[in-house]
């Protein structure tokens, strides 16, 4: 039997992305081609006013903001993933899992309800504010809800395991000796974290990055939940646009823009980093 | 020279390595020989640096290295699993030490050229690591470590992953390439062939000790301990006791039952119990009895092994002790077909051989 007799087992995740993916990403483009009905939803005709919209200041304000948030927010998720998986790749087993398990236990609990737990942890009255009052490092408490400082405590508390275990996986498979070699040949932990480590964990660091940009770029919950009025995002004007100001089409055309803007750059990270390894296989 | 002085490696409660002493001449092909686990490893990972030394000394050319990082010391490993970056090109390999010592670029070309010519790798340059065989993935681990022209290249079992025929041939080559550029070589492994053909000395270890280091001829010939006896080639042992020593002519009692007469200058004393022990190689099966410098025993044959070059026989002699002999298929050829399972035959062996080895 040949490989092409079994084209039919693929059926079943085709007709899953099409149902749940290529159809309403279509829906979507054609919502934001369509003329807006003020009481919801779209109206037959076609028109590009939408995207013309999306020129207008103030929302290229709002791409900036979420473009400066996902930015800062996957650097400093980096910046803190990448020592820890570093420390992981090189410990002992034991270590390794605790480490791991420790990591990955918070997701079997809601995201939003993670979320929301951090409101108790940074309120007025909170756990935080609690704790330095009552030790007398602090008179008044600290303004730590509903700013900026806790969207971003917020994001890269969410994101870090998305980093840190692509970095982890790509660190692990790098073998010691490889270190080793570098260091016996004469270059010092510096040099030979810059030529030989950073090359090697290169893949893990594009899919960290990929991984934590997307989805913090579209993200409306965690301004939703630890913001201020002054941290609306993207995400949140979309959300608004077809909960509040009924305006679907727009709405759309928003996340149409987002999800061309996503494409971009994952077909630059594919590019570049060859994760499917499509290159040996063309080879083979 | 490298000198290693009382040096010592635990982890914990197990010891590595136990005050080890040697030194290894400039110049020198020197094998660390043993078992898994025996500190063999350890030892050249403490001469690289990667491992820290528990106590002692490590002396190059009279300054001791001990303390330096691996990035200190002239030395240069090739590891056992080639360790080569996969992002670098076989010429980018090679030229990883000089670039990281900041050689220009002319400098670098020539020397890195001249490096992969020394393994046979010309023409290879601008290959990926992982379009060579494994083989040639060892040769540029080679080229890589020797381009820096260090004053002791250490190899880590190179040759366990290749397979027979490329490892003997790749022996020849090592050792020719060894003596053309002088530097001194540690080379690690299990394998007692490859210590044997290929080292000017050998260290037999054991348990983190080294048991015997000596010429491979010395060390195969005349074992000093029971472990490097039994470990290099195969060995028939007895048990014996002293009953007369002169100066030339001592007289063993092997296994409470067989007198033996050894021509070997020996200082023992009468009644001091010995290992005595002699190689298949030595032994002769015949039909007649022995010859007046020869020493004879008698026993029968249980099992007779065809193994083209030679014949290996198993003798079992009275009380159930087994008896190992080759015999050699050219030399014996016409008579070995005389000699038939579970009959009984004698067993000759010259006065002056076998070793003596005091328990």
């Amino acid at each position: 039997m040949r490989i092409r007799d079994f084209h039919i087992l693929i059926a079943p995740p085709l007709f899953w992305l099409l149902l749940f993916f290529a159809i309403p990403l279509g829906l979507i483009l054609l919502y934001s081609t369509s003329p807006q009905d003020i009481h919801g939803g779209v109206l037959p005709g076609f028109t590009l006013e939408h995207y013309r919209r999306l020129l207008d200041p103030v929302y290229v304000a709002v791409y900036t903001k979420s473009c400066i948030y996902a930015v800062t927010t996957t650097a400093i998720t980096l910046a803190i993933a990448y020592p820890m998986a570093y420390f992981m790749a090189f410990a002992r087993n034991s270590v390794k899992m605790a480490v791991l398990a420790m990591v990955m236990l918070p997701f079997w609990t809601n995201f939003l309800v993670r979320t929301y737990s951090f409101v108790i942890i940074l309120a007025q009255d909170g756990l935080i504010n609690t704790v330095l009052l009552k030790t007398g490092i602090i008179e008044e408490p600290l303004n730590l809800l509903y700013n900026t400082f806790a969207v971003y405590i917020g994001f890269i508390y969410g994101n870090l395991p998305f980093m840190l275990l692509p970095l982890f996986a790509a660190l692990d498979k790098l073998p010691q000796s490889h270190l080793e070699a570098s260091m016996d040949l004469g270059a010092g932990p510096l040099r030979t974290f810059l030529r030989i480590t950073l090359p090697a964990s290169a893949p893990g660091v594009a899919a960290g990055l990929i991984f934590v940009f997307i989805p913090t770029f579209g993200n409306f919950v965690v301004p939703e939940i630890l913001g201020g009025t002054e941290n609306m995002i993207i995400g949140n004007i979309i959300s608004r646009q077809f909960l509040e100001s009924r305006n679907w089409p727009f709405g759309s055309a928003m996340s149409a823009t987002l999800v061309m803007l996503m494409l971009v750059l994952i077909s630059i990270y594919i590019r570049f980093f060859d994760p499917m390894n499509k290159k040996n296989l063309s080879a083979a | 020279m490298l000198e290693l002085r009382n040096l010592t490696k635990t982890y914990g409660n197990t010891t590595a390595v136990f005050e080890t002493n040697l030194t290894i001449e400039k110049g020198e092909f020197f094998c660390l020989l043993g078992s898994s686990g025996c500190g063999k490893t350890t030892i050249l990972r403490m001469i690289a640096g990667f491992e820290r030394r528990t106590g002692g000394q490590i002396l190059l050319d009279g300054r001791d290295i001990s303390e330096d990082p691996p990035y200190r010391r002239d030395i240069n490993t090739v590891f056992q699993d080639y360790a080569l970056f996969p992002n670098m090109t076989v010429s980018g390999n090679v030229a990883y030490g000089l670039r990281i010592k900041k050689l220009d670029s002319s400098e670098i070309k020539r020397r890195v050229a001249e490096a992969l010519a020394q393994v046979g790798l010309t023409g290879y340059d601008t290959r990926m690591p992982d379009q060579l065989s494994g083989g040639q993935q060892q040769r540029v681990a080679l080229a890589r470590a020797l381009v820096n022209q260090p004053r002791v290249l250490l190899l880590d079992e190179p040759m366990s992953a290749l397979d027979k025929k490329i490892a003997e041939q790749t022996r020849l080559e090592l050792m020719e390439l060894q003596r053309r550029v002088g530097i001194t070589f540690i080379y690690v492994t299990h394998n007692q062939t490859e210590a044997l053909t290929l080292a000017d000395r050998v260290a037999v270890m054991h348990r983190g000790v080294v048991e015997q280091c000596a010429k491979p001829s010395e060390i195969y010939e005349t074992p000093k301990t029971r472990f490097v006896a039994d470990f290099i080639g195969s060995m028939n042992f007895f048990d014996a006791v002293v009953t007369r020593c002169e100066t030339w002519e001592t007289e063993l009692l092997l296994e409470d039952r067989w007198p033996i007469v050894v021509e070997q200058q020996r200082r023992l004393n009468p009644g001091q119990r010995v290992l005595f022990c002699l190689r298949p190689e030595q032994l002769k099966l015949s039909l007649v009895p022995e010859k007046p410098h020869e020493n004879g025993l008698t026993g029968i044959l249980r099992q007779k092994v065809y193994e083209g070059d030679l014949t290996r026989y198993v003798m079992e002699l009275p009380g159930g002790h087994m008896i190992t002999i080759s015999l050699h298929n050219y030399l014996a050829r016409n008579i070995r077909d005389f000699f038939e399972i579970d009959e009984e035959f004698m067993l000759h062996f010259n006065r002056t051989q076998g070793v003596i080895i005091p328990q």
